[in-house]
């Protein structure tokens, strides 16, 4: 998530910020995208509104394909056992919000063209989009995508799982299920025996 | 943030306000705190709007999935709005709002510098990061004794009893350690250590006999005091704390000065500049721009307390022009805006330690270790490359899922980050920065903002000096990880020539500019904060420093101020102001 910039100095010139109205933090269900299929993980209306927007090709068909195929990448990272999985957390609609309103323009077009590019390889080695491989193929995909770390390939699976553990450890199912829940009103106790949590904290 | 004025209607009577203070952060809300107290009818001016303690913490108490972006920096919309505040790493979720628009409030950087500022009620002592500790005579003395810049006007045995008081009133907690270039304090009891404090701590008393390591002294109460409830250690202070249990403007001072029934907060405020009597020499209004409606009023005061924040107190004085002062209030010596100083910080290391996965810790602890400066004490610890020195802060934890080197996925994932990761320690550094002439702030005639202001144009660096004592810093630093045993340890120096990263400014602890000094040729403040050439104008925030030391520096602005207006108040009363 670690990003550079370029220093620039404050310019007083600017024009005044352009409101983030239409760039609202999405507020989708928390289960939308496990529920609605051919949901888009952006309102019509932002794309719309907004032609010149990276977020264009997370709607379209090109763009449904996309929902279906990062809301599985997600579940395969963390995915549902006795505990909720990645899709149950909510996390893709959690990468939804990063990628419209965390990430600057340029980040969620290079995000959007990778993840396009790993579903058409998908599609090119399995004869099939990423979204309708069995369970066992979609990690063979996703070892193979790890495997070379120098890759582009690797580093985006690096981002992927960074997203969907942020999303999900973040998330009420999440950290509930898996984690101790903080209490606000303990003291502060800087050697306690593990064992007494055995987990770690929310956070 | 409001678009409404909240700012009372106060008539510009004929009668002049006893004292009138600019701004309400750490020392304005100080000094109005100690002006009531005197009995003074205090006017305080805050430009910005208004921010209730308790109603405005919105995000207090809050878990992550409740946070917005769930505690991710939207990045887009900071980029376009708050690109110079973003540089710190202090602006965190949900509390954006307390760091300025810098589409608002431009400035001008000649070479990378960021001005973080919180334009509201409590000005950055709501975002403040609580660390207070006392200068010693090492500081005070130093720039006499290597013939830098100007002496202080002052020693440590004067300012003491004040740091006394201060820290009676804010409520420090920490530990005494007779140590000479940190002198002890009035402290409430200290926080504990983490399990692997006590490791790193061990390793760092049986290995090195010249440092120590100490638990940081920090303006958060350990046990209720003075009205206010102990820490319940719930997580980051300034998403706001209804309890009081850190120091604020909201918490402490505002509260006391509110119920001494003297004070009148007039939010919105911008001050323009102080007017002069040309025939008493004496400071005799302050002309406030409306910051909704732009509407100027003038205010008359008998006592002017700047305590705008460093840079912007001096920008006022620099707009405050007459014919006594034509480059600036109370600017004869020429030095009013040059000498700006911040500490140079960004070098750190980060190590695992071994062991000790059977323990854990419990509770957010507000506060770290630190490690005092050990350089150019004496003639032992004396250094060749470098004056001055520098601090370490730090600690200790178990690694959570946040940041932690991961394998796979599916299911083992989750079962890997079930369990909390290993200790690790780090160290950053905190050094003096030397004052130097050629760092300024001035005022941009051709550029004005939208009150009209002359824009501020910054242009500050760190220097030869600095750059050799990071090196030290880097090397100190990981060599004292390894003595604690530890691996994977990873350092680094975020400085880059004209770069940001490590720019001056970021470590928010700006200073100098209007500094104190003995001879009025040289200098804008006397020793006791009282300009040289205006004898009833104060300026008691961080522009009256001569020079930086490596310490946390608000304990001391506040000191600072109460001494101010102790001797200002007598001065009054005897009619000498």
């Amino acid at each position: 998530m670690s990003h550079s910039r370029q220093w620039t100095p404050a310019d007083p010139d600017q024009p005044h910020a352009r409101r983030i109205g239409r760039r609202q933090f999405l507020t989708l269900s928390a289960r939308a995208l496990s529920t609605m299929a051919a949901a888009s993980l952006l309102p019509d209306a932002l794309a719309a509104s907004n032609p010149e927007h990276a977020g264009d090709l997370l709607t379209g068909t090109a763009g449904i394909e996309n929902a279906r195929v990062l809301s599985q990448i997600c579940e395969r990272i963390l995915p549902g056992t006795d505990t909720p999985g990645a899709i149950e957390a909510g996390v893709p609609d959690f990468i939804a919000g990063v990628l419209n309103i965390v990430y600057l323009d340029a980040e969620t077009q290079r995000f959007i063209s990778q993840l396009s590019a790993f579903n058409a390889a998908t599609t090119t080695e399995y004869g099939r989009p990423f979204d309708q491989l069995t369970a066992a193929q979609q990690d063979s995909r996703l070892s193979a995508m790890a495997s070379d770390e120098s890759s582009d390939e690797a580093a985006f699976f690096a981002e992927l799982r960074q997203l969907t553990v942020y999303g999900y450890y973040t998330s009420e199912p999440g950290a509930t299920s898996e984690h101790a829940l903080t209490d606000y009103m303990a003291p502060w106790n800087g050697d306690i025996a593990y064992d007494d949590v055995g987990r770690m904290w929310t956070g | 943030m409001t678009e409404h004025s909240t700012a009372p209607m106060i008539a510009t009577s004929s009668e002049p306000w006893d004292a009138i203070v600019v701004g309400s952060g750490i020392t304005g809300g100080f000094a109005a705190m100690e002006l009531t107290r005197r009995g003074l009818r205090t006017l305080v001016l805050e430009r910005g709007p208004d921010v209730v303690h308790g109603r405005d913490y919105l995000y207090e108490h809050k878990r992550p999935w409740q946070m917005p972006s769930r505690g991710m920096l939207q990045r887009r919309h900071l980029d376009e709005v708050k690109p110079v505040q973003s540089r710190t790493g202090f602006m965190r979720p949900g509390m954006e709002r307390w760091f300025v628009d810098d589409t608002e409030y431009p400035y001008l950087e000649d070479r990378p510098f960021s001005w973080i500022r919180g334009y509201q009620v409590g000005g950055r002592s709501l975002t403040w990061g609580r660390q207070s500790y006392r200068l010693s005579d090492l500081d005070f003395e130093a720039n006499a004794r290597e013939g830098i810049a100007v002496d202080w006007p002052i020693r440590y045995q004067e300012l003491a009893p004040w740091y006394d008081y201060v820290e009676g009133i804010v409520g420090i907690s920490g530990r005494n350690e007779g140590l000479g270039q940190l002198p002890d304090g009035n402290f409430l009891p200290a926080m504990a250590f983490s399990r692997g404090e006590e490791h790193f701590k061990s390793a760092l008393d049986a290995h090195f006999d010249d440092r120590m390591m100490t638990i940081g002294r920090t303006a958060v109460i350990t046990q209720p005091h003075r009205g206010r409830a102990g820490c319940h250690y719930c997580g980051p202070c300034s998403m706001g704390c209804s309890t009081g249990s850190y120091f604020s403007s909201q918490s402490v001072t505002l509260p006391a000065a509110r119920a001494t029934g003297l004070m009148t907060l007039r939010p919105d405020s911008v001050v323009e500049s102080v007017l002069v009597d040309e025939t008493t020499q004496r400071a005799s209004a302050v002309r406030v721009i409306d910051r909704v409606s732009k509407e100027v009023v003038e205010y008359r005061g008998k006592l002017i307390f700047l305590c705008a924040s460093t840079i912007a107190s001096t920008q006022i004085m620099l707009n405050s022009n007459s014919d006594r002062f034509p480059n600036g209030l109370a600017n004869d010596s020429g030095a009013l805006g040059h000498y700006l100083m911040d500490h140079h910080f960004k070098v750190s290391a980060r190590g695992r330690l071994p062991g000790m996965l059977d323990r854990y810790t419990e509770g957010y602890r507000p506060n770290g270790i630190y490690i005092p400066r050990f350089r150019n004490l004496n003639k032992t610890s004396t250094q060749p490359d470098f004056l001055r020195g520098y601090g370490y802060q730090g600690g200790s934890g178990r690694q959570s899922w946040r940041g932690r080197e991961m394998q796979g996925f599916g299911e083992g994932l989750k079962d890997q980050l079930r369990e909390p990761g290993p200790w690790t320690m780090g160290l950053g550094a905190f050094g003096e920065m030397l004052p130097d002439a050629t760092n300024t702030m001035k005022l941009d005639a051709a550029q004005t903002d939208a009150w009209g202001m002359p824009l501020v144009r910054i242009s500050c660096e760190i220097g030869p000096n600095e750059l050799a004592m990071r090196k030290d810093m880097a090397t100190n630093a990981v060599e004292m990880l390894e003595a604690a045993g530890a691996t994977d340890i990873k350092s680094s120096d975020r400085y880059t020539p004209g770069g940001i990263g490590a720019e001056a400014g970021l470590a928010i602890h700006e200073m100098g500019t209007a500094r104190m000094g003995r001879d009025p040729a040289t200098s804008v403040l006397n020793g006791f904060n009282q300009a040289h050439s205006v004898a009833n104008l104060f300026v008691t925030d961080g522009s009256c420093m001569t020079s930086s030391a490596c310490q946390n520096p608000s304990l001391t602005y506040m000191a600072l101020t109460a001494r101010a207006v102790d001797y200002a108040v007598d001065a009054m009363n005897r009619r000498d102001i």
